[in-house]
């Protein structure tokens, strides 16, 4: 089954007072199983953000559209969008972008909140959860009382505790250190294993090589798709480097 | 590298920073020109001879040393607020290359900058101004003769000193800020967690109980002697329990609504508590000083207004009548002196074109012991006859006119006749109370622009923050509309805790105002209590107005 689908999308930007018109994105088209996880890698200014921007719905496209289980972006209401996005999408950032008003537990469950769920419903939620990304012991401490890779984890609990329809990353493992992007990327493919829809932007072929499957984007288009199939990881991070090297003239990053 | 380079950059950092240094530069401006005021009245020869002069110039030197130490202690505080911020910037500076001496000789181009131009605007407009405050003056104190504002050079001299020594001071601490600056904790310096704050429930109990007491004793005092000696340990007390509750009290209040889970966990309370909280927690020291100089002003202005507005009542305390004449007992023939005394009286102002209007004409016996201790104080051994009437007209006429009628009076008898009245205290009086309002409107000026100043920096710093938090929240599927609306109520709860704070201790402060009042003989209550009233009033105005125009000031300063 489909789950999101990009119809022609285009996106530009105009320089100030009229001057040189500037294409981010051009003609973008691709479609997400449900179950899928998929990376879109590309070098920095290849429109990968745009994209991201346009499929979460925080940006609008100046042409074309995106369906997110069979709803057309373009219909939803401006006022309506803020739930829409709070009910059907899950959001995780390079800066991680949590509130530091918050404990780790309030920032996980404001979008729980948002939805106005009763309180005993929240807990229910927030304990497995919690204890699956490791983060039992820090619920009650603030975000800069903790590390990069926990403030990352918390941030993944945010976006998966609305159970989303789709998960959106962006630059997930941007701020990390290995060991942390590592850990990180093998709950993002835990998820996956259990259903769970993911759409990661990246220009890490390391971290792309946990997807199971790659779309190339440069200057706005989308060059090619790689599957990885029933091949280890290893070999589909080999095969990643190899792509993007002769693709985009070592525009992709290695680590 | 040349001289020219540093002031380029100094100048260049002046102006990317006028958003911060603005504020700075009017309030170094305006201090500085009162300040300049105050002190040309101080050192004016034409006040000096003028009647009562004195007193005022008494008066406005003590308002200059507390001015003084004001002043410092105010500078220190933008100051310090300013550096605090470009601390990263300096850091960067180092990082770049520059040593530390070079980042000193911006520093201090900066200051001389800066502080070269308010001093020149604050000694131009105090020469300007100073003119329009000495006529103002002038019209207040009711008194004219022939005094016309100066400026003085010791006063220009004692400005320029004060305030360089201000600025020199300011200037070497900032040198030392950099002195100390590491380029690495800077850079990495992000933010710093909030401590978690202890023993916060008998803290805030105890913040409670130095507050009600302090009430209570404001309230129940009722000798103005006391109320005069405990008005200064009240006001401390009331200054440290503003701090306990703003620091702990509000930490404490927010924590049980956070605690309470059916409660905070609505979409309504959960944003705004935990901002709250997160604000008050980081601002609690700057609201509680707002809370604390908008308390003074209400209480320094409705003091003097009091005072000036209740001193006619003051006056027809000692005089019932303007003017009173008494003559010792001439027995029988008391009556008759009475009467020739009034026909002489009303004669002598007819041809003066003053008109006089009889108010009591009492013989020994009919006098009775409240007429003797106003009027005529000691002299209540030997018996007097007693005439009281009220004078109308030109009050320029008065005074000759009254010298002329007592030189005409029949001297009968050994001791003749005794008098008092009201014209010459009057005059005292208005010396008095009217440079007392005067400094009192000064002060109020001073306050005023110092907690508009707080408010300003505090919602610079608060909005920068803000915009993080609004992006966040609406990444997270929060929209717009509710965004804004959030982040507004909390703004509106932050500043308008500290006005609730200042009205509060001012009503409360009303009954001991009123007592003290009292030792200056002003009994009259209702003046008082309704010049708490009326600068209460005006000031929500004003606070409201302030907070408004710098929400407006840095929220289109963050949109550009």
């Amino acid at each position: 089954m489909v789950l999101l689908q990009a119809v022609d999308l285009v996106k530009t930007y105009s320089g100030r007072l009229g001057g040189r018109r500037y294409s981010a994105l051009d003609k973008v088209n691709f479609q997400v199983e449900q179950g899928e996880f998929t990376a879109v890698m590309g070098a920095s200014g290849s429109g990968k953000t745009t994209l991201l921007n346009l499929l979460a719905s925080l940006d609008k496209p100046s042409q074309g559209d995106v369906i997110l289980n069979g709803q057309s972006f373009r219909s939803i209401d401006e006022r309506r969008l803020a739930a829409f996005r709070r009910q059907n999408l899950g959001f995780v950032f390079q800066d991680y972008n949590l509130l530091d008003t918050f404990t780790v537990r309030d920032n996980i469950l404001l979008p729980l909140v948002l939805n106005r769920a009763a309180v005993e419903d929240m807990e229910k939620r927030l304990i497995p959860l919690a204890s699956r990304l490791g983060l039992e012991s820090l619920l009650d401490k603030f975000p800069y009382e903790i590390s990069g890779g926990e403030q990352q984890r918390t941030a993944v609990a945010r976006a998966m505790i609305t159970n989303p329809k789709l998960l959106l990353a962006d630059e997930p493992t941007g701020a990390l250190d290995s060991r942390s992007s590592a850990n990180l990327l093998d709950i993002f493919s835990e998820f996956n294993a259990q259903g769970q829809t993911i759409v990661m932007v990246t220009h890490s072929a390391f971290a792309a090589s946990f997807s199971s499957r790659v779309l190339f984007i440069q200057d706005g288009r989308l060059l090619t798709e790689i599957y990885r199939g029933d091949e280890p990881r290893r070999a589909f991070f080999d095969r990643l480097v190899n792509a993007s090297s002769s693709l985009m003239d070592g525009g992709a990053n290695v680590g | 590298m040349a001289n020219g380079f540093y002031w380029k950059l100094a100048v260049h950092n002046v102006k990317n920073n006028r958003v911060m240094y603005g504020p700075y530069f009017f309030a170094s401006t305006v201090m500085s020109a009162v300040y300049f005021i105050i002190l040309n009245v101080v050192f004016n020869r034409s006040i000096a001879n003028m009647s009562y002069g004195a007193t005022i110039q008494a008066m406005f030197t003590l308002g200059i040393v507390v001015m003084t130490l004001f002043a410092i202690g105010y500078i220190f505080y933008i100051n310090g607020f300013l550096i605090r911020r470009r601390k990263k910037e300096f850091a960067l500076y180092g990082i770049l290359g520059l040593e530390k001496r070079h980042v000193l000789r911006i520093i201090i181009w900066e200051n001389v900058i800066v502080n070269g131009c308010s001093l020149i605007a604050g000694l131009l407009s105090g020469a300007v101004l100073g003119k329009l405050v000495m006529f103002c003056l002038l019209r207040v104190l009711s008194t004219a003769p022939g005094s016309y504002y100066q400026i003085s050079l010791p006063a220009l001299l004692l400005t320029c000193f004060t305030f360089g020594i201000i600025f020199i001071a300011t200037t070497c601490y900032n040198a030392l800020q950099v002195h100390l600056a590491r380029p690495v904790d800077l850079l990495h310096g992000a933010k710093k967690g909030e401590k978690k704050l202890r023993g916060v429930i008998p803290l805030s109990l105890l913040g409670l109980l130095i507050l009600a007491f302090a009430y209570i004793l404001a309230i129940v005092v009722e000798s103005p002697g006391i109320a005069i000696s405990l008005f200064w340990p009240d006001v401390i007390l009331v200054i440290i329990a503003t701090w306990l509750l703003f620091v702990v009290g509000c930490y404490f209040v927010l924590s049980r609504l956070q605690k309470n889970k059916k409660f905070y966990y609505r979409p309504e309370n959960f944003i705004t508590v935990s901002g709250l909280l997160h604000r008050l927690r980081r601002n609690a020291s700057g609201l509680a000083n707002i809370c604390i100089l908008s308390t003074m002003v209400i209480v320094t202005v409705s003091c003097c207004t009091a005072l000036f507005f209740g001193q006619e009542s003051i006056l027809r305390q000692w005089h019932p009548a303007d003017v009173i004449i008494g003559f010792v007992d001439q027995g029988e023939t008391a009556a008759q002196v009475m009467q020739q005394a009034w026909q002489l009286s009303e004669e002598t102002a007819a041809q003066s074109g003053l008109q006089l209007t009889l108010v009591e004409q009492l013989t020994p016996s009919e006098l009775t012991s409240t007429h003797y201790s106003g009027i005529f104080g000691e002299h209540q051994s030997s018996d007097y006859s007693y005439l009281a009437f009220n004078v109308q007209g030109n009050s320029e006429e008065i005074t000759p006119w009254l010298a002329n009628l007592l030189s005409q009076l029949p001297k009968t008898g050994s001791s003749g006749y005794i008098y008092s009245e009201i014209f010459s205290e009057r005059a005292e009086s208005y010396a008095l109370y009217g440079g007392l309002l005067f400094l009192g409107v000064f002060f109020a000026l001073l306050f005023l622009t110092n907690t508009v100043l707080i408010i300003y920096f505090r919602q610079v710093s608060e909005s920068y923050d803000d915009r993080r938090r609004f992006v966040i929240m609406q990444q997270v599927g929060m929209d717009d509309q509710a965004v804004k609306q959030t982040i507004q109520r909390q703004i509106r709860t932050v500043f308008l805790l500290p006005l609730l704070g200042a009205l509060l201790h001012a009503a409360a402060a009303s009954p001991m105002l009123i007592t003290m009042l009292e030792a200056f003989q002003l009994y009259n209550s209702w003046v008082t209590l309704a010049c708490v009233a009326g600068t209460g009033l005006a000031f929500i105005v004003f606070y409201l107005l302030v907070c408004k125009l710098t929400a407006r000031t840095c929220y289109s300063m963050l949109k550009c």
